[in-house]
């Protein structure tokens, strides 16, 4: 087995007008998204994150998320062990804001594999970025890829499709990880805007996250470990 | 949530005749499977983690800064899933302190089975959720910092109930839209 996913999380963010003084633990307590206890972690101070709501901000942390609320941007990211549970989160906050104008939703999964052997780490990077175009343009000095970034969409080059929808694939070496590579994919959809005006933009964004979470996490993980094995070969077990 | 083994996050499995489809198996037999809106934690190269060999390796801690900048964020990842599965309560024994429920795994495709569950894994934040129909998730995964360990979290689904104001909003909106919409072609013989 040459590699092993050793680290995985997830984050949805949304993009658009919030009044972040409403995010508090005792309003996601009251409206049953979380629980009495989540909502008493969130205001302790031996948080990482400082317990903030303001007009401007809100923020704060419990064992298994980190939400902070800007007034232009929602950010919810996971923490410990990812379950669907978060997704629930994500469409309940943005069920109870229904009439928020929301704008775009991203749906995002990082995920770090650790590569067993130091040759295979660095076949990704030269598979990836080869060596032979840049090496030659800097003579006696050390060529290294330090991030590489695909966007996928609809349609083709030269007939782009309608959907504004898109998903971002990067992959990086991982700071988390000795001879680890890091993957992250932005899964971005746009609230469509014709539909916001007939309901609740909110409720939209919502439906987003309801309806791609789980395919997004499920192609995550296909696509990383694909390259993966596409490089270093066929895996008799993906993940221990 | 308590960390403990594998084989004691589930008292019994129970094979149930009636429903062919649930065979029975044992949580201990189960087996680890391989589970603008960007980000915004930008992975951070820590000096001492910075990879200085090969055509892979990072010379400096540049990294690319994320589509859109969130300094307040700064926390990383130290899970990765092993095994999920969705479980839905059957019934309760508050008397004896268990709950039956079925499993679905959502990351492999183990078969469909039932399990017994003391209720002292559900957390007291979640008692009050405990009920016939009621769904959790049944999370196995390891933890590798601040040491490399597997674990497992019970957790039960949340999520908010349609009100009569949002059912009457969804009425007026399917009104709308069919207002708009042609009426549809009679058939002609």
């Amino acid at each position: 087995m040459s590699f092993t996913r050793e680290l995985f999380s997830s984050s949805i963010v949304a993009v658009g007008h919030f009044n972040p003084a409403i995010f508090t633990p005792d309003w996601l307590e009251k409206n049953q998204l979380i629980g009495s206890a989540d909502a008493e972690s969130a205001r302790e101070k031996v948080n990482k994150t400082a317990f903030v709501v303001t007009q401007q901000i809100a923020t704060f942390e419990t064992p298994w998320f980190v939400l902070q609320v800007l007034e232009n941007q929602f950010s919810l990211t996971s923490k410990e062990a990812l379950t669907p549970a978060f997704m629930d989160l994500g469409v309940g906050i943005l069920q109870l804001v229904s009439h928020t104008p929301i704008t775009a939703i991203g749906l995002n999964f990082m995920a770090h594999y650790k590569i067993h052997d130091v040759a295979s780490y660095h076949a990704v990077g030269d598979a990836l970025a080869p060596k032979p175009l840049w090496s030659p343009l800097f003579p006696g000095r050390h060529v290294g890829m330090m991030a590489l970034t695909m966007k996928v969409q609809d349609g083709t080059r030269e007939n782009p499709g309608k959907s504004r929808d898109y998903q971002q694939f990067t992959v990086q070496p991982s700071p988390s990880i000795k001879s680890g590579v890091f993957f992250s994919l932005n899964d971005h959809h746009e609230v469509d805007k014709e539909e916001a005006k007939l309901s609740r933009p909110g409720e939209l964004a919502a439906a987003i996250i309801d309806s791609h979470w789980k395919n997004t996490w499920a192609t995550s993980t296909t696509v990383f470990e694909s390259l993966l094995a596409s490089i270093l070969g066929p895996q008799e077990k993906m993940n221990a | 949530m308590r960390s403990q083994t594998l084989a004691a996050i589930g008292r019994r499995l129970a094979h149930r005749p009636e429903s062919g489809s649930f065979p029975s198996a044992t949580l201990s037999s189960v087996k680890a499977v391989p589970l603008g809106t960007r980000a915004t934690t930008p992975p951070q190269l820590h000096p001492l983690e910075r990879q200085e060999v090969g055509s892979f390796g990072a010379q400096s801690a540049e990294v690319l800064p994320p589509l859109v900048e969130n300094p307040l964020l700064d926390f990383a990842a130290n899970t990765a899933p092993l095994e999920i599965w969705e479980g839905t309560v059957i019934s309760v024994d508050l008397k004896r302190g268990f709950m039956e429920a079925t499993l679905d795994a959502c990351m492999s495709s183990m078969p469909m089975h039932t399990a017994e569950f003391d209720l002292e894994w559900v957390s007291d934040q979640d008692m009050d959720l405990v009920r016939p129909g009621a769904v959790f998730y049944l999370t196995l995964f390891k933890r590798s910092k601040p040491s490399i360990e597997n674990a497992q979290e019970l957790r039960f689904r949340r999520r908010p109930a349609w009100t009569k104001g949002e059912i009457q909003q969804i009425d007026r909106n399917a009104r709308e839209i069919l207002k708009k919409g042609k009426e549809a072609p009679l058939a002609k013989l």
